[in-house]
């Protein structure tokens, strides 16, 4: 019974795929948001996903998945528009706020989001997640990036190299 | 035993592809924080930002990069300098394909030679061209307007040396222009008219002003003399113009969409206070000609517009869904139930949800105009009163709140459900700009104070 119909044959109901996560969680979702995933997208286009057999993603780990998901599921409305120039201004800011919310998580999340993203080519998380850490390290001194960053204190060789390379480029520094 | 960091475990494009998003500064910082950072910095997108006074030094420091640049940012730009950037930019391998171009210069110097045919080798690939205090002909910039076929963001911000823009464009989206103020040289040519010809895509469309300059500006405004600095906008065909303002008596003169045409006019208002009556010339904007409507326009910002006349925008903008206001003037008079039936306000029915007061005063002009707000505004959903903070030394700030909320309560409000917010308005001094929120931050990101 369950023949996956075939992409264009969208008759209302939204079309739903089911994704497999490392764990072996299934994750029922519209083919729509599913599609931001470039990776995704050509097997969803050649009907897979569908009834019972799922898409396995042996790289993303069920709460990894699910974060995901929430994200391909609040931007695939604007996605289906072609992004910002029919969306409102509204919805826009909208999204945003969704967005700014969105990476406020812990470093080993954002981290799992980071690859997740790279892996299913999500394109808007990715530059959402790498948008994120570049502000995590902006205006900070390489020490102060250090620490954000969760790097062990400096050896004193470590620390050498760095008072040189201040020396040569202390127009950063000031 | 020491945690993994997270950068570490990341693929070298994913790396470069946070690297490329750091402003010059931190790059150069980040390189010392792990040995594979050089590398993914080498080879990933130049995203600069080079203030004038480190310039040498990043040019050396730049030498080891082979490009791509995708944004260059150049600051307090001294003129006499320009020709050791000329070369750079004229020839800098790693800057092929630069796609945005901000230049600022430190102070305006009409001695010097207009500016750069630098900007020429860009065209192909500019998506953003801000340009601060430069000297640029007429004719060389329409000459890189029409050569930038891709161009969306346009910020000429205390341009001079051309007297007229006409912006022709199949890409553009967003436009701000400022006058420059703090210049006095009889001999320089100011921007006087902005022309929106053709512009299918251009959705925001931001005249603005520079507050740090307008101290003189008014000092004098009795006068009028400040519009002497400001434009004429006319927009021709701009079919999907989303964002306008902030428009005031300071930053546009003369406003015609279409065949409406919206204009300053000084006039003389008496004060009589008991046996003395005083004298106050003001500049106010109204239309001359209300005819053709901007259905398209659903965010307006208004500064020091007279009450009197915001039935004039309100009808110009028949779907309009934001309005900003700003330091408005004058006394509101209502058209009485006659002139608002005859000519009804159509965006009052359907469209206007939320209304900002920028630097709200409280005094009984400002009730009134909020009273009529809220007795005509249907669809109504919040009015947000932004307060500075030395507005109220009698009473307490609750009470003064308290009372404003007590001033306001109708009977018949249109919209039973719309809300009344005050807040401080920490920015109000500096944030001219923001005047249309976030709606116009496509380009006003781009605008910089120093």
């Amino acid at each position: 019974m369950a023949a996956p119909e075939s992409g264009d044959g969208n008759n209302g109901a939204a079309r739903m795929v089911t994704l497999i996560s490392s764990d072996n969680t299934r994750f029922e979702v519209e083919a729509a948001a599913a599609s931001l995933s470039q990776t995704l997208q050509l097997t969803i286009l050649d009907g897979g996903g569908g009834g019972g057999d799922g898409i396995p993603l042996p790289n993303v780990d069920s709460a990894t998945l699910s974060k995901v998901l929430e994200y391909c599921i609040k931007h695939a409305p604007a996605a289906a528009n072609g992004g910002a120039p029919n969306a409102t201004a509204v919805d826009r800011a909208e999204l945003e706020r969704f967005d700014n919310e969105f990476v406020n998580i812990d470093q080993s999340v954002l981290y799992s989001l980071i690859m997740a993203a790279h892996n299913l080519e999500i394109e808007g998380l990715q530059s959402l997640v790498a948008k994120k850490v570049a502000d995590m390290i902006k205006g900070k001194s390489p020490m102060e990036i250090r620490r954000t960053l969760g790097f062990p204190d400096p050896t004193p060789e470590e620390q050498a190299e760095m008072n040189a390379h201040m020396l040569e480029y202390g127009w950063a520094y000031e | 035993m020491n945690r993994q960091d997270l950068l570490s475990l990341l693929p070298d494009c994913v790396l470069g592809e946070i690297v490329t998003r750091l402003p010059t500064r931190d790059a150069v910082h980040l390189q010392l924080v792990s040995s594979r950072y050089p590398n993914a910095w080498r080879a990933s997108p130049l995203n600069l930002d080079v203030d004038y006074r480190d310039a040498v030094r990043v040019l050396v420091y730049l030498r080891c990069h082979p490009g791509p640049t995708r944004r260059l940012r150049l600051e307090r730009l001294s003129t006499s300098y320009y020709g050791d950037f000329d070369h750079w930019l004229l020839f800098s391998p790693a800057l092929a394909g630069l796609q945005a171009l901000e230049l600022q210069l430190q102070t305006l110097d009409v001695s010097r030679r207009p500016l750069p045919p630098p900007a020429l080798r860009f065209a192909a690939t500019l998506v953003l061209l801000s340009f601060r205090r430069v000297d640029i002909s007429e004719a060389a910039l329409h000459g890189l307007l029409a050569g930038c076929p891709a161009l969306q963001t346009l910020v000429l911000d205390e341009c001079v040396g051309f007297a007229r823009v006409r912006i022709t464009s199949a890409s553009i989206r967003s436009v701000a222009v400022s006058s420059s103020s703090n210049l006095d040289h009889a001999t320089v040519t100011r921007p006087r008219q902005i022309i929106i010809e053709d512009a299918p895509r251009l959705q925001t469309v931001v005249p603005f002003r520079h507050r740090s300059n307008n101290h003189s500006d008014d000092d004098e405004s009795g006068g009028g003399s400040s519009c002497r600095r400001s434009l004429d906008l006319r927009i021709v065909s701009a079919p999907k113009l989303r964002v306008l303002g902030s428009l005031s008596t300071k930053t546009v003169r003369k406003l015609e969409l279409g065949a409406t045409v919206f204009k300053v006019i000084d006039r003389i208002v008496k004060h009589v206070h008991g046996n003395s009556a005083s004298h106050e010339k003001r500049s106010e904007v109204r239309a001359i000609c209300l005819a053709t409507t901007m259905p398209s326009v659903k965010v307006l910002a208004l500064e020091d517009v007279d009450r009197m006349h915001i039935n004039d925008f309100l009808r110009c903008f028949p779907r309009l869904e934001r309005l900003y206001l700003k330091g408005s003037q004058g006394i509101f008079r209502s058209e009485g139930t006659y002139g608002v039936k005859l000519n009804p306000i159509e965006c009052f029915e359907l469209y206007l949800r939320r209304i900002v007061f920028n630097g709200y005063k409280g005094d009984t002009s400002d009730v009134k105009l909020v009273k009529f707000f809220l007795t005509k505004a249907r669809v109504l959903e919040s009015i947000s009163f932004r307060f500075s903070r030395s507005n109220n030394n009698v009473c307490s700030e609750e009470e003064w709140i308290a009372d404003q909320r007590f001033r306001m309560r109708l009977k018949n409000r249109a919209s039973e459900s719309a809300k009344l917010s005050f807040a401080h308005d920490e920015g109000y001094r500096d944030d001219d700009v923001y005047c249309c929120g976030e709606y116009a931050r496509d380009v006003t990101d781009h605008i910089h104070y120093y």
